[in-house]
């Protein structure tokens, strides 16, 4: 599994390590029960701090979607069968929205960025109603 | 007390007519990969010199585990713990590779064999040429040997990858993490390249004539931290109380930019609740960070 | 270990006086002297130690900080030395041990060199030198040098390497020049006495010898 980080990108890297590990579950290059990379393997093989990976793993264990055993690693949790049905219907969402942006004369650029800037502050919602 | 590995409180110091350290405070946690960032002439080189023990602060404390670092004998004793390499990578010009790593093994106890090996291998140490026919980066990787062959607990390092290319850079990033992660060891570096920082640093602070301007936890910051942009359709009103508390405001045209730490939210909800705006937020980098705060008020 | 730092750091020096030793030896102890007086053998003694001291005194300095604070314009390896865990009067100690090491060994050569030439004892002119005088002047003579060692290392604590030799060497010949036009109370007489004199009056300073090594000792304090 390959995973790639922007330390220069302004989201913090845990943040992207998460978002990685969440995109390979959904597309299936990480599957139920299997093991994510050891954590100071991660962290040496991307040059970045280990307590960057502890949390993204400790934060992926709280949202429930991996699961940490002590001494072994962390691991993928078993997911609902109702996953796929969630993709597909937003999959469906995704398209007729796109559709419509284009209809109303936005280049792809533009619907891009329009999506970032929902989605950081999609992110900041999220995070600061935990903290 | 041993929780720290690095404890400064209150440091001043002046040289002449010059106020070098101004009241600085610093907190290296053990274990802590802790980047020291500032301009030149900010007070990194004195700090570094007063933790090592070659300068004496005028006023406030030093600490290293509980230790103050001096010339007596307890401050000799500490720097068998502490792995050092300063800003000019010397080393003595009449020794070779090999025979300044037999100088430096009897004075520490501690000496890992097992490191001395590793860095010699992966780092492709050419036992036998003498030190002054080495390359800058070769240089740079025996200082790096000898700050940890000595089997520290610390690590101080004055800008460890300057002039370094790229690869050797990583390659000395990488051992640095290997060290973190595995032994535990605290590493405090001072650096310019703030890409790197950022990259392996899980502590920052930033120092600013004499003075630390920001500190804590590297993804806190940056998360902590957002550049918020506001333009507005008919020009930006006189009133700019809705930006209060930002840390930086900077007028554009239409729009203007903020930087903003602790109210950020705040800032945002007053900024979309003003008539004719359109509200932007877009995550701050290191450099961003380090460049606006900087920039003079 | 400290001591073959300072054994690098010495050694080409030490290269040089011993070179300088055999020059003097050879032009100054010709087997059938001229002139009376043991002028030649204190030249051959002397010379060589006075300069091991001065350019010893330098040695090394620029690898560590000197007695007296100094931070800039040292080699940077000085860092690397001060981030050792020894503490900086045993750097100083040893490099100075080592330097009166080895203008005492120095000392002993060329004694040994001149005894090897003249096994009886040097004759020039009849005037027969014991070893026990050999011996009071070579102590004498050491803490003399002592001395301008000491001197040595004072100006290597704030002076470069080439400015250091010439303010020892100034220093010195320029108190010989006003101990010499001075004129100093009776009591320093003997030490004025020795100073200039002790040399080539071997056989007869013996108890002038005594007050000069005094005297010496209280230059190095």
């Amino acid at each position: 599994m390959i995973i790639h980080v922007n330390p220069a990108s302004g989201i913090p890297i845990y943040i992207q390590l998460m978002e990685q590990v969440k995109h390979a579950i959904e597309t299936g290059a990480l599957r139920a029960g299997e093991q994510l990379p050891p954590l100071r393997r991660l962290a040496e093989e991307l040059v970045i701090n280990p307590n960057t990976v502890v949390r993204a793993y400790r934060e992926l264990e709280h949202e429930g979607i991996v699961e940490v055993r002590h001494g072994a690693g962390a691991f993928v949790r078993q997911r609902a069968a109702g996953q796929t049905l969630v993709s597909r219907k937003a999959q469906s969402i995704m398209q007729s929205a796109v559709e419509r942006l284009a209809a109303a004369g936005l280049e792809e650029d533009a619907i891009r960025r329009l999506l970032e800037n929902e989605l950081a502050q999609l992110k900041e919602g999220l995070i600061r109603r935990r903290t | 007390m041993t929780e720290c590995a690095i404890e400064a409180v209150a440091l001043r110091k002046s040289f002449k007519r010059h106020e070098a350290l101004c009241g600085l405070n610093l907190n290296v946690p053990r274990g802590s990969v802790f980047g020291f960032l500032g301009r030149n002439g900010a007070g990194k080189t004195t700090t570094i010199r007063i933790l090592m023990g070659l300068a004496k602060a005028d006023q406030g404390e030093a600490r290293i585990f509980g230790i103050a670092p001096g010339d007596d004998d307890s401050g000799a004793l500490l720097r068998r713990r502490i792995g050092f390499v300063p800003e000019d990578k010397e080393l003595y010009p009449y020794m070779t590779v090999e025979e300044v790593i037999r100088f430096s093994r009897p004075f520490f106890p501690h000496w890992r064999d097992d490191l001395e090996r590793r860095y010699l291998k992966a780092f492709d140490l050419p036992p036998k040429k003498k030190i002054p026919e080495l390359s800058k980066g070769m240089r740079s990787k025996l200082m790096l040997l000898l700050a940890t062959a000595r089997g520290s607990e610390l690590l101080i390092l004055d800008e460890p990858t300057d002039g370094l290319d790229p690869v050797v850079a990583e390659e000395v990033l990488r051992e640095l993490i290997v060290l973190s992660s595995s032994d535990g060891t605290t590493i405090f570096f001072s650096s310019h390249q703030l890409a790197e920082v950022e990259q392996v640093a899980d502590r920052i602070t930033i120092i600013d004539q004499g003075r630390s301007i920001i500190s804590g936890e590297l993804e806190d910051l940056k998360q902590q931290y957002q550049r918020i942009k506001v333009v507005f359709a008919d020009g930006i009103p006189a009133d700019i109380r809705w930006a209060q508390g930002a840390d930086r405001i900077r007028n554009e045209g239409r729009m203007v930019s903020i930087l903003s730490g602790r109210n950020s939210d705040e800032i945002m909800a007053q900024a979309r609740a003003l008539p004719g705006t359109s509200v932007d937020t877009y995550p701050v980098t290191l450099r961003e960070l380090f460049l606006e705060l900087m920039r003079a008020d | 270990m400290l001591w073959k730092k300072g054994w690098y750091e010495t050694r080409i020096r030490l290269l040089f006086v011993l070179a300088a030793v055999v020059v003097i030896t050879v032009l100054t102890l010709d087997p059938a002297p001229a002139a009376a007086g043991s002028g030649p053998l204190v030249g051959a003694t002397t010379i060589p130690a006075m300069l091991a001291a001065i350019l010893l005194a330098g040695a090394g300095v620029k690898t560590q900080l000197g007695g007296l604070q100094r931070s800039k314009g040292l080699h940077g390896s000085m860092y690397y030395t001060l981030s050792l865990p020894v503490t900086r009067t045993r750097l100083f100690n040893v490099r100075v041990s080592l330097g009166l090491a080895e203008i005492a060994a120095i000392q002993v050569l060329t004694y040994s060199a001149i005894l090897l030439v003249h096994p009886a004892g040097v004759h020039p002119a009849g005037i027969n030198v014991a070893l026990s005088d050999l011996f009071k002047h070579g102590v004498a003579a050491f803490l003399c040098v002592t001395a301008v060692y000491s001197l040595g290392v004072f100006f290597a604590a704030f002076l470069d390497d080439v400015y250091q030799h010439w303010a020892t060497i100034f220093t010195v010949v320029g108190t010989i020049v006003i101990l010499s036009r001075v004129p100093l109370p009776a009591s320093m007489d003997a030490f004025l006495y020795c100073r200039w004199h002790h040399h080539s009056t071997l056989t007869r300073c013996r108890g002038m010898q005594w007050q000069c090594c005094s005297g010496c000792r209280g230059c190095c304090c």
